[in-house]
């Protein structure tokens, strides 16, 4: 890597000198690490559905290239590069969503996916950071000053994007982006009355689910009460944790991914647990919260106001998936179907959580003379 | 600056409105909010150090030992290697409690695609199986339903080849008792924790959970069984209400058979409080009756107080403030000590008893464990009831075994003391090891207990005697019968009895007693209505010892009995 001098100006070399490379690199670790985890446990969900052994393991072989190239060259984007591609995409995934949602196939009692020429996508993964990003754009622009109405439009498109995944139904994801939008919101400069405001309507939102929701109302009545109904899948996700002890099993010794039908993907977590043991999943906690707290640490930095939001709101958007996932699994919180990022087998979330980490390297990148991201921006129009 | 400063509401403002320094308000503006932004991120970074702090601490807590047992019991693991509860076995090493691994059939809603369909066809594969109860299960549960369980292999792979989607088998530990209903109240049974809960099973718990090697009891499958059959058989033919027995080895304490009937099978417990999982023998306590007789000619013996042919006078019964003490058979005319232990008269035994005193007739039964729980490895052994006032009255009737209430196994061991050289003998049911004879202090002296053994033979082999139906040609049986009237609500019922015999072989030496309680039997016409011990009790222990004498090794001798030694030429 030497080979690229400071003084060279070339796009590989100035991207690789201004890159954080630290959270590149543990992005990239935790992609192998999926790797190795794809071999775990889907060979005995493909087996479970009838499929032949390592398709699952070659289609994640498809797309780990596709998902590496994707995030670096997310990150050599500008910032207005960032912005643009975000609303694109925006638009396309919220297309995309309408459409599942009228012609999407059904599985699990939800309509989240599309499916074409044997492949199939879930666009709500990929409205999440283009959310965020156009959602941070348009504080900024309100912070600014000159007269968007920003903060009513990002309300706006979190409530519009949050219909449309209570519509799929999706209730997990709901949470994930409402909790996104308002830390965002409250990052960007949210009103103190509205802080305790929205508090007291998320306790209220949070209480109505739970009442008129009935498949809310199951999964909380669960996790508060195991006697009431059937927590079968989270008890034997921490009985793996156990059994694995803190060395674990040893790579493909463990049982779980042939018990729980969500292995490969909701309870990724406890299969480590019970094969890798409980070091390497804190070794996989310490790389979650290295990406986090770096992350925030060079946002806490920045300069440019659309930057810090947009940054922050996809480093929570990062964080939080990948903190309620494992919550799940351990038993600290209630069921709720989110993949963990880079690790969870599935196409979609892989290369959604690679944009969104590319994106997030995008705009964490130094740039001349004024630390990370920049005043800036806008400075020649 | 802190978040403090900042206004509290976003106003509209020109962007290109100036401020007094000349700097455009737009830049102050932007820097308040990043300033403010760099805050609140600065809480949020906070909150995410707790929430990968509380997952680290989980997964430490979950990771670490402790956890694992419990999660491996748990079934998601097979148990590796490792025996989690110790297996018990008989004294030849016979198992009657173990562990398996029981497979038990697991109903998924999800994906078994018509219930109807899928139970018709189990029910089709698995004779025995109860449907009506997988239905409520699968009525009753959540996704998953347990439908069947202990599956056997064959059976599995019936179930597998029916091939239905959504029943798959989950194999957990079972605790398994081989031989059923045979050594329920002495084993007891396991609760769903896998603890003792009852017998053996409770009072070696912490053992047995340590999962050591095997407990080796001193009770013999053989000899359980043998008296296990009699007894059943006693209790059918003579329409009782109850049995109980025990079989003890005299020399060291040691009990080859224990049944208390009706019983109950460990594999299965249902309701613990119902009268089957009552352990008589340890833990029912009962007014014995003429059984007694054996520690009141002990005692006036041992005491020199009268010798074998010493009388008493039994023409009168004896009155007593309200109540006459009568014999059952009544010779009405002076009997000698024999004479009175084998017509079995209340009167000279109440004499006997009166010649000794209360202070002597109590030191002695206190010597014998009569007022103490006795040291038996069974969980709800009892404490006897004795008398609180010890008068004339108690005296007497205590003397024909009345009065006081012990359990069934106090008789057995007080007999075993008396007859086996005169050492007291402290029961176990525990295997024991070949240097601890299991005897305590002397009782009575080697004379007085070789009366004893004389009385006693004389009582099956002499034609007063009320105890003709245990013998067993060959082993030398010796006995003593006892009817009782069971005493209920303070009272004595005409009708209820307690019938028992206590046996001994051989009785020029004896090695083991046996001793059964039948509790209410109706007389039968082959009896000519007689419920007594020696009609009902008698034959029974009989039995038990000609079926246990040659599994025991006991060798059957005709040498001093010339008649029977002619009939077993004859049929040569």
């Amino acid at each position: 890597m030497s080979s690229f001098a400071r003084t060279d100006t070339s796009i590989l070399s100035q991207w690789w000198w201004t890159v954080d490379r630290w959270i590149l690199g543990a992005a990239v670790t935790l992609i192998f690490f999926g790797i190795i985890m794809s071999f775990a446990a889907s060979p005995a969900y493909a087996e479970r559905m009838g499929f032949e052994t390592y398709i699952f393991v070659r289609k994640h072989f498809v797309f780990l290239p596709a998902a590496i190239i994707l995030m670096i060259g997310m990150s050599t984007l500008s910032v207005r590069n960032v912005r643009r591609v975000a609303v694109a995409l925006l638009v396309l995934s919220v297309l995309g969503v309408i459409f599942t949602l009228l012609f999407g196939a059904e599985r699990n009692g939800a309509q989240r996916w599309i499916s074409f020429a044997g492949m199939s996508l879930q666009p709500s993964e990929f409205m999440k950071p283009a959310l965020v990003i156009v959602m941070a754009w348009m504080f900024a622009e309100q912070n600014r000053g000159n007269g968007v109405p920003g903060y009513w439009i990002a309300c706006f498109l979190w409530g519009g994007a949050a219909l449309l995944l209570m519509a799929q139904p999706d209730f997990g994801q709901t949470v994930l982006i409402t909790a996104t939008f308002g830390v965002m919101f409250f990052v960007a400069g949210m009103p103190r009355i509205l802080i305790v405001l929205s508090g007291a309507v998320m306790a209220a939102g949070t209480m109505l689910a739970y009442l008129f929701v009935p498949h809310v109302t199951n999964r909380i009545d669960r996790f508060l009460d195991p006697q009431s109904g059937d927590t079968y899948q989270v008890d034997k996700a921490v009985d793996a944790f156990s059994i694995g002890g803190l060395l674990g099993q040893g790579p493909g010794e463990g049982e779980i991914k042939r018990i729980l039908p969500d292995a490969h993907t909701d309870y990724i977590f406890a299969v480590v647990g019970e094969e890798f043991g409980g070091i390497v999943c804190l070794l996989l906690v310490g790389l979650f919260a290295f990406i986090v707290l770096r992350g925030l640490a060079r946002v806490f930095v920045s300069e440019d106001n659309f930057v810090q939001i947009a940054a922050f709101g996809l480093i929570f958007l990062f964080g939080m998936q990948a903190a309620i996932n494992m919550g799940v699994s351990l038993d600290l919180l209630p069921s709720k179907g989110m993949t963990l990022p880079f690790i969870s087998y599935g196409g979609s979330s892989l290369i959604a959580v690679s944009l969104t980490v590319g994106m997030l390297l995008a705009l964490l990148r130094k740039r001349a003379g004024i630390g990370i991201g920049g005043v800036s921006v806008r400075r020649g129009e | 600056m802190t978040a403090t400063d900042m206004p509290r509401r976003r106003v509209h403002v020109p962007a290109d409105m100036a401020g007094a320094n000349g700097q455009p308000v737009v830049t102050g503006r932007v820097n308040h909010a990043i300033e403010r932004g760099r805050n609140r991120i600065i809480i949020v970074a906070g909150l995410f150090l707790l929430i990968f702090g509380a997952i680290a601490g989980r997964i430490f807590d979950l990771a670490l030992p402790g956890h694992v047992e419990m999660a491996r019991n748990g079934g998601l693991h097979q148990p590796l290697g490792k025996i989690p509860r110790a297996d018990i076995t008989d004294r030849n090493g016979q198992v009657i409690a173990t562990n398996l691994v029981v497979a038990t059939l697991e109903f998924d809603k999800g994906e078994v695609p018509d219930t109807d369909v899928a139970l018709t066809r189990i029910e089709k594969a698995l004779p025995g199986f109860d449907r009506n109860r997988a239905q409520r299960a699968i009525a009753n549960s959540g996704r998953y339903a347990e439908i069947a369980d202990r599956l056997s292999p064959w059976q599995q792979q019936q179930i597998n080849e029916l091939g239905i989607p959504g029943l798959r088998f989950k194999r957990k530990l079972e605790r398994i008792y081989p031989s059923k209903e045979l050594f329920s109240h002495v084993v007891g049974y396991t609760g769903d924790d896998y603890r003792g809960l009852s017998g053996v099973e409770k009072t070696y718990d912490s053992l047995l959970a340590a999962g050591a090697g095997p407990l080796q009891l001193s009770l013999d499958l053989r000899v359980q069984h043998a008296l296990h059959d009699e007894l059943q058989k006693s209790m059918t033919y003579f329409s009782a209400v109850a049995a109980s027995g025990v079989v003890l080895d005299v020399r060291n304490g040691e009990l080859l058979g224990l049944v208390s009937l009706p019983d109950f099978d460990p594999n299965h417990v249902q309701d613990p409080r119902h009268k089957r999982y009552f352990n008589q023998v340890t833990s029912g306590l009962y007014e014995l009756g003429s059984t007694f007789k054996i520690f009141t000619t002990g005692m006036t013996l041992d005491a020199g107080l009268a010798a074998l042919d010493d009388v008493y006078d039994a023409t009168d019964p004896i009155r007593v403030s309200r109540f006459w003490i009568r014999d059952y058979h009544p010779e009405r005319r002076p009997l000698s000590v024999t004479e009175i232990f084998l017509h079995s008269s209340n009167i000279g035994s109440a004499k006997m008893a009166m010649q000794l005193g209360a202070r002597g007739q109590q030191e002695f039964l206190s010597r014998l464990g009569m007022f103490e729980r006795l040291p038996v490895e069974l969980p709800g052994a009892m404490t006897p009831q004795v008398p609180g006032s010890w008068g004339d009255a108690k005296t007497m009737t205590v003397a024909y075994g009345h009065g006081i209430a012990v359990t069934p196994l106090h008789l057995a061991t007080g007999v075993a003391s008396l007859v086996n050289g005169g050492r007291r003998v402290h029961p176990t049911i525990v295997r024991r090891m070949a240097e601890e004879d299991g005897l305590g202090e002397r009782i009575v002296s080697e004379a007085t207990s070789l009366s004893m053994r004389r009385l006693m033979r004389l009582a099956v082999t002499s034609k007063e005697g009320t105890g003709s139906r245990a013998d067993v040609p060959g082993y030398s049986v010796g006995g003593k019968t006892g009817t009782a009237n069971k005493a209920t609500a303070g009272r004595y019922a005409k009708r209820a009895k307690l019938s028992s015999f206590v046996g001994i072989f051989p009785a020029e030496a004896p090695r083991y007693l046996v001793f059964v309680v039948i509790d209410e039997p109706q007389g039968r016409p082959e009896t000519f209505n007689y419920a007594t011990g020696g009609w009902t009790a008698a034959p029974a222990v009989g039995a038990v010892i000609n079926r246990i004498a040659p599994v025991l090794g006991v060798r059957p001798r005709f040498d001093d009995d010339p008649l029977q030694l002619a009939a077993m030429r004859g049929v040569e």
